[in-house]
């Protein structure tokens, strides 16, 4: 606790990072508990009214309160990319250090199908896939996710080979660790680190892929507000209400940047600390 | 010799693997491909004769023998929706897109080299934490967000440039702007890094010691040593250029084969789809391989090593 006071105290952009990004989980949490008509009830007779003190972002093209549909979009849209992030990291991890344990078939099966994936770029075979499944929620997960394991299992095989020659694990190894428990008590940990600032960044990735596939309707479908969705709807308003378009922009822009921020931090955290202990070595 | 040869095949596995996949793209269609198509209310004999002129009803290993055939002859098969070939329309839409990229990339260069190479070499200054929150805010602005908003000064309020479409010289200016963003603050960072990396080497130090400036070190010994990971990048952002230009050309309604593709997704136009698939992915790879066999050129220190194995 002291630890993590200490680095906060030297590092506020990642301080300020990590609470803008609580704040915002939290809110997308709490968002699940408004009353579905705040967010989804049509009154055509209010449509388009600019940010008022009594309408505090305005409405947006269907009368609908534009401070629920940003509030209950921050549900959808971190939901669908925390979950792309969760089932990447998960897949890519255990992919990646069972390459790593196993060698031989197993880790050039797991080779290639990472060579294969990188040869698309990513958001267009999420289009592809987005395109042929047809948008929901679970369709977008796995679009986003069927790229988003590559870079988790490349860090986390680079990692576990370069510890599966130390001391400790040879220790373990010679003392009759089963390959699961030096997976997962020896490997694993080694691996976190940077595991957890590819997640960070990664992070801020899928909010742009899902914003990106909700924009071009590929995504999460109407009437559920995705912030990509929301932005596609307003864009046919530019001229007359532009904070249909500010207002979902300003959320993605700056939910990604504090992940993108915090992910950097971490990174600087973390290799910092490898710095020092290399010249400590050295 | 033996190492190009052997590079040119991986491309054309890779080439033909990302072939297969755009094929078996059609039969990931929960359902029937061809009812997806003609949608609801299609009659029964329209699904099977749409089936038949798809060669749905044939074995799976038949169709996928069949395409690769006519794929190596360059039919993709034609358009549901105009019934034209989709070669010829992607070729048709193709020289727009890379009008659109080959511009958005060499003003992302010439933005993010000087500023790259600045920040490196005053890291950790005032000037350098500028440099890096403005990268970092670029590139967390998502081509969606910047576009409209571009519009929104430049076409709709100032009236500089065309809202949309390829009409006279003006239009690419704001659907590049809105690439550019992006990807030159990708691109600055990552020239940071790694002139940054090559900065803290002991041949720049002994090139300083030798009296040679710092601006001269850092571009004459630095550069060159960072241009080999720098290439790979920029290959890889091209690449994906030419997919953020799917964003855009929705965006600005730029006739190129990323608008083709959404078009064809919304109007189901399965054909089309895989067409456009498959072009932008051939691209994309054609560019990293040529990116790798840059870098190899200009350092071969990876080409040695592979060769002592």
């Amino acid at each position: 606790m002291k630890r993590a006071l200490r680095v906060a105290a030297r590092r506020p952009a990642l301080f300020v990072s990590l609470g803008f990004l609580l704040f915002v989980f939290a809110s997308a949490v709490l968002s699940l508990l408004l009353p579905r008509d705040w967010v989804f009830s049509i009154d055509l007779a209010r449509r388009l009214l600019p940010p008022s003190p009594s309408e505090f972002l305005g409405t947006d093209e269907l009368g609908r309160s534009l401070l629920y549909r940003l509030f209950f979009g921050s549900s959808v849209s971190l939901g669908v990319a925390a979950a792309a992030v969760a089932v990447s990291s998960i897949a890519g991890s255990c992919a990646g250090l069972i390459a790593a344990e196993m060698r031989g078939i197993i880790d050039s099966a797991v080779e290639r199908t990472v060579q294969l994936t990188l040869a698309f770029p990513g958001l267009l075979l999420a289009m592809a896939l987005a395109a042929v499944l047809g948008p929901s929620v679970g369709n977008t997960v796995i679009a986003l996710s069927i790229t988003g394991w590559v870079p988790y299992a490349r860090l986390a095989r680079a990692e576990a080979m370069r510890l599966a020659s130390r001391d400790y694990v040879a220790f373990a190894r010679a003392s009759g660790c089963s390959r699961a428990r030096i997976l997962i008590k020896h490997l694993l940990p080694g691996a976190a680190p940077s595991l957890i600032v590819q997640s960070a960044l990664h992070l801020a990735g899928a909010i742009l892929a899902e914003s990106a596939l909700s924009f071009l309707g590929l995504g999460v479908p109407a009437p559920y507000p995705s912030w990509g969705s929301m932005l596609a709807a307003g864009r046919t308003h530019l001229l007359d209400a532009p904070h249909l378009v500010i207002v979902p922009a300003a959320a993605i822009v700056l939910t990604v940047l504090a992940a993108n921020t915090a992910g950097e931090e971490l990174l600087e955290t973390i290799s910092g600390r490898g710095r020092t202990a290399g010249k400590g070595s050295g | 010799m033996k190492r190009v040869a052997r590079r040119l095949v991986g491309i054309v596995l890779l080439l033909y693997a990302a072939a297969s996949i755009v094929f078996l793209m059609l039969h990931l269609i929960p359902g029937d491909p061809a009812a997806v198509m003609l949608g609801d209310g299609a009659s029964r004999e329209d699904i099977e004769a749409l089936r038949h002129q798809l060669g749905l009803d044939r074995p799976l290993s038949t169709q996928y023998v069949a395409w690769t055939g006519r794929l190596l002859k360059g039919d993709l098969g034609s358009s549901f929706a105009t019934a034209t070939p989709v070669t010829d329309e992607i070729l048709r839409a193709f020289p727009a897109t890379l009008e659109l990229a080959l511009i958005a990339f060499a003003f992302s260069l010439l933005i993010a080299i000087p500023t790259g190479v600045l920040a490196a070499l005053r890291s950790g200054r005032l000037d350098d934490h500028a440099l890096r929150w403005i990268a970092l805010s670029g590139v967390s602005t998502p081509s969606y967000v910047s576009g409209p908003l571009l519009a929104l000064v430049f076409a709709v309020s100032l009236e500089w440039f065309p809202v949309s479409g390829r009409e006279g010289p003006g239009s690419a200016v704001l659907p590049a702007l809105t690439l550019v963003i992006s990807v030159s603050s990708l691109l600055s960072r990552m020239v940071r890094a790694t002139v940054g990396e090559e900065l803290g080497r002991p041949y720049v130090l002994a090139a300083r010691a030798r009296g040679e400036n710092r601006w001269m070190a850092a571009l004459r010994h630095a550069g060159r040593n960072a241009l080999t990971p720098f290439l790979t990048v920029a290959g890889l952002q091209f690449g994906s250029l030419l997919t953020g230009a799917v964003l855009t050309e929705t965006i600005f309604s730029w006739p190129g084969v990323g608008r083709l593709l959404i078009q064809s997704i919304q109007r189901r136009d399965y054909p089309m789809v895989q067409g456009c698939v498959l072009l932008i992915a051939a691209v994309y790879i054609l560019v990293n391989s040529a990116a790798d066999v840059l870098s190899a050129f200009f350092d071969p220190r990876p080409a040695s090593r592979e060769g002592t194995h």
